[in-house]
């Protein structure tokens, strides 16, 4: 049971030119179980701000962060973290990476790497365990990357834009990869995008975020089952949905 | 690009001025001036850039001598001393015309010479002044065997003079080159056991480290620094010539009448105890009037420097005519006439 | 799945194609010939230079050439040879370097992890940065003894650009790096060990490359501290007064070959376990 629990969040820092930011205002937010869960939103609306607080990266000025109703002070390697650039360290094997976190927690070698192979078999990777990051592509980086964060088995999985930096093809790829992953080992997963294409193929739920201040604008549910049909009416006009509610910020403001 | 443009206009060219001039800076070095140093009865002085060895006596006792008391003035010179580390780089300087005069030891004169420097060894600066020197416990030469011995340098004509004490002794010793300065430290900390250097370096070590004087000099009378001038100046400027030598037994014979005197003012430049100095000179006798050439000697140490390969490019068979190529007495006994 | 596959193979191919051999014999023979020819050219240069110049003092190549083989074979005036003196120098730097490592590493790892270790000790370590090596000469006779004043000499020269490389080195660690091993859980000490002196690694391999040549650029200024036997340094110093410049020359040229040699090995060592690394090393 690994639950994401948010009251009346917000976060003010210091801009550059001295004035106060409201980056969030007000955030109340309630992330089920095994729930996968999209914050879709403008660059710049805050989402990775709440994304950094939730993982505990940064704090909250306002309000709190509960997971499994224990509060978020620091980093927990329960709550795993794929960033937007695949953060791998250049000097360990793509094993070595997966193996990170377990290494870190001083988790016996055996089982260290069972769970390693385990993971990479998962992500596709078993080929490629003993090559160095940069001998990958852009999409196996990534895949290593989610790898590293399933091996610490974490409660919820927060992603921040994982495939934002890989092309089109690729991206579709792995969107269907994480999909079956997660199928299999239901965790929670809080997913931050700006693309709507990417949200509707994936999410349970779609928080629609705007600026001036970050807030959750909306709310979409979708039941519809995966795989999903990428031109299906049902998801185009979500889409449209969606799309209309980003805009509404402009004239908001 | 606009500032790129900006640096190249400006700054290269600059750089190029200033590297031309540096260039052309170390060209030209002094080149003496006319030969109108008659004997001091014209106003204008001759001047001569003269070339010693530092730490030795050459400035401490011999050219501020010659300028306190105004004798090189007298003989229609103004003398402008120039210090080096050791003779071999008053010999490189003589050797490139960047020297009128220099005080050198024989060994590093006959080095240049003998690579094709245009130069004349033409009398004594001084004598003796080759002291052995050693800790209190080692009471004989013989004693020396295999023990360190420090030299102020591989081209000294100490260095010289201790392979030649070697070769009489049969004796064999490990040497050790370091400035002169330090050779007093490197025997109180008795990483040598003994040293050859040029006074006062001798008697400060007694003084300072408790070491006792083997030898007062190695061989008594033989040539420790020379009078070496450019074959420019010998041949253009002879009279130049003659007027300093003059000029430098003049000097030579006051230090004799003098001494005491001119101890204390050579302790109050080099900051030494005057009873130092003044065991030195005694030591070493350094100043011998009349001015002469031991050529004997420094045949001598021409001929060890061969056997030892410190003197490239001279034959044993060759060397009468090598020496008698570059030293050279006449000017001498112009100037004692 | 079967996508995944089908992206692996791709990827299996362009794998072994990195080791792909060079075009063959003849690129291996024509990069000789313009070795040599670039070899013949400076040679030729020099010659002219010679000619030009005419100073009694300034050697031709064939003497330096002749010198060198005269040293090798026969050895100095105190009998010793070239390599012998090659050896001596190279141990003595050898000594004032893995002595500048020991130092250097935790001092820069230190100042890069505390800036204000770093600042509180500014006043000190600055200054005498700035201060070259060959100023410590008097006092190095006076305070140490024997071979220790080598070391010392070549270890003041190399230690701080180790300091300072492995201080950057730590200091640029990427915060994204740094970040993930928060996520995952690292401690303090897990941080430090883990993450920042590993990914300071390669700068520490520069900074140590560029402290052995800087050191070895020092064996001169450290063997002029005189008091000890042998040494390429000693050989200049010697030879110059005897005023044989072919020697010089010839020792000359023998510490630059071997510093290029040295600086070399650590480029390739570097390429090679650093392979992630591209930045240009001298």
């Amino acid at each position: 049971m690994a639950e994401i629990l948010i009251h009346n969040l917000s976060k003010t820092y210091r801009a550059s030119n001295g004035g106060l930011v409201n980056a969030l205002e007000g955030i109340d937010l309630e992330v089920k179980d095994g729930e996968f869960v999209c914050l879709v939103g403008k660059s710049g609306c805050g989402k990775t701000t709440l994304l950094r607080i939730i993982a505990g990266l940064e704090q909250p000025s306002a309000g709190e962060v509960l997971i499994d109703k224990k509060l978020v002070g620091s980093p927990d390697p329960l709550v795993g973290v794929v960033f937007q650039e695949d953060r791998l360290f250049p000097w360990r094997t793509v094993r070595r990476n997966v193996e990170l976190g377990l290494e870190l927690r001083k988790i016996a070698r055996n089982s260290r790497k069972k769970a390693t192979e385990t993971y990479l078999r998962l992500v596709g990777l078993e080929g490629f365990a003993d090559a160095l990051p940069h001998e990958l592509s852009g999409g196996m980086k990534q895949r290593a990357a989610i790898a590293r964060v399933l091996a610490n088995e974490p409660g919820v999985i927060l992603m921040d834009e994982p495939f934002g930096a890989l092309d089109a093809q690729t991206r579709n790829q792995m969107q269907e990869e994480l999909l079956e992953i997660w199928s299999k080992h239901f965790r929670t997963v809080l997913f931050v995008t700006h693309s709507v294409d990417e949200a509707v193929m994936l999410a349970d739920r779609i928080l629609v975020i705007t600026p001036h201040p970050g807030h959750i604008q909306c709310e979409y549910r979708l039941t519809m089952p995966r795989p999903r049909e990428r031109l299906s009416p049902e998801l185009i006009e979500f889409r449209q949905n969606i799309l209309a509610d980003l805009n509404t910020d402009v004239h908001s403001t | 690009m606009i500032k790129m443009k900006h640096i190249f206009k400006v700054v290269v060219p600059a750089l190029l001025t200033l590297t031309l001039f540096g260039l052309t800076g170390c060209g030209s070095g002094p080149t003496p001036s006319g030969s109108n140093g008659g004997a001091g009865n014209k106003p204008t002085l001759t001047k001569l850039t003269v070339g010693y060895p530092s730490g030795t006596m050459s400035k401490s006792l011999f050219l501020q001598t010659g300028i306190d008391t105004g004798i090189f003035t007298k003989y229609g010179l103004e003398v402008q001393p120039k210090a080096y580390t050791v003779g071999g780089q008053v010999v490189e300087d003589l050797a490139g015309n960047n020297l009128d005069f220099g005080m050198a030891g024989p060994s590093a004169s006959l080095d240049g010479a003998a690579k094709g420097a245009d130069l004349k060894i033409i009398a004594s600066a001084m004598q003796n002044d080759c002291p052995l020197v050693a800790r209190q416990e080692i009471t004989s030469v013989k004693e020396l065997n295999g023990k360190k011995v420090g030299t102020p340098g591989v081209s000294s004509i100490q260095e010289t003079m201790l392979d030649y004490l070697e070769s009489q002794q049969g004796i064999k010793t490990i040497h050790v080159y370091a400035n002169a300065a330090n050779l007093v430290q490197l025997l109180q900390k008795g990483e040598i056991d003994a040293i050859v250097a040029w006074e006062p370096l001798g008697a400060q070590a007694v003084a300072k480290v408790g070491a006792h004087y083997l030898l007062n000099t190695i061989i008594p009378g033989a040539e420790a620094e020379d009078f070496t001038v450019t074959g420019k100046l010998f041949r253009e400027n002879p009279n130049t010539v003659v007027q300093f030598l003059k000029a430098a037994e003049a000097i030579k014979q006051y230090l004799n009448t003098h001494l005491t005197e001119r101890e204390q003012v050579a302790a109050g430049s080099t900051g030494l105890p005057e009873s130092v100095i003044a065991q030195a000179v005694q030591s070493s006798h350094n100043f011998i009037t009349p001015m002469q050439l031991n050529v004997n000697s420094i045949k001598l140490s021409a001929m060890q420097d061969i056997a030892s390969g410190k003197l490239t490019g001279v034959k044993q068979s060759g060397l009468d005519a090598f020496l008698a190529k570059n030293i050279d007495t006449t000017l001498l006994q112009k100037a004692l006439q | 799945m079967a996508r995944v596959a089908q992206l692996q193979g791709r990827q299996e191919r362009n794998f072994t194609g990195l080791n792909t051999k060079p075009k063959g014999i003849l690129t291996f023979v024509s990069a000789v010939i313009v070795f040599l020819a670039k070899i013949l050219g400076v040679i030729l240069l020099w010659q002219g230079f010679t000619l030009i110049v005419h100073s009694i003092f300034i050697p031709t190549p064939i003497q330096v050439w002749t010198t060198f083989w005269r040293l090798t074979l026969k050895g100095d005036v105190q009998g010793y040879t070239l390599p012998f003196e090659a050896w001596t120098s190279l141990m003595r730097v050898l000594r004032g370097f893995a002595l500048a490592i020991i130092v250097g590493i935790p001092v820069g790892i230190l100042f890069g992890l505390s800036n204000r270790t770093y600042q509180w000790t500014k006043f000190l370590v600055e200054p005498i940065r700035f201060i070259p090596p060959l100023a410590w000469v008097p006092l190095v006779i006076i305070f140490l003894h024997g071979e220790s004043r080598y070391t010392f000499i070549i270890w003041i020269g190399a230690v701080f650009p180790i300091i300072y490389t492995t201080m950057s080195g730590v200091k640029v660690l990427d915060n994204n790096l740094w970040e993930v091993g928060r996520v995952l859980g690292a401690s303090k000490w897990q941080l430090v060990t883990k993450i920042a002196i590993p990914a300071a690694l390669p700068h520490m391999f520069s900074g140590a490359r560029l402290g052995l040549g800087i050191g070895w650029a020092c064996i001169v200024a450290a063997e002029m501290v005189g008091g000890g036997n042998g040494g390429l340094g000693s050989l200049i110093l010697n030879y110059g007064q005897l005023l044989q410049i072919d020697a010089v020359v010839a020792s000359m040229i023998v510490i630059g070959m071997l510093g290029y040699a040295l600086n070399e090995i650590f480029v390739i060592a570097e390429k090679k376990l650093f392979p992630w690394q591209k930045d240009v090393k001298f």
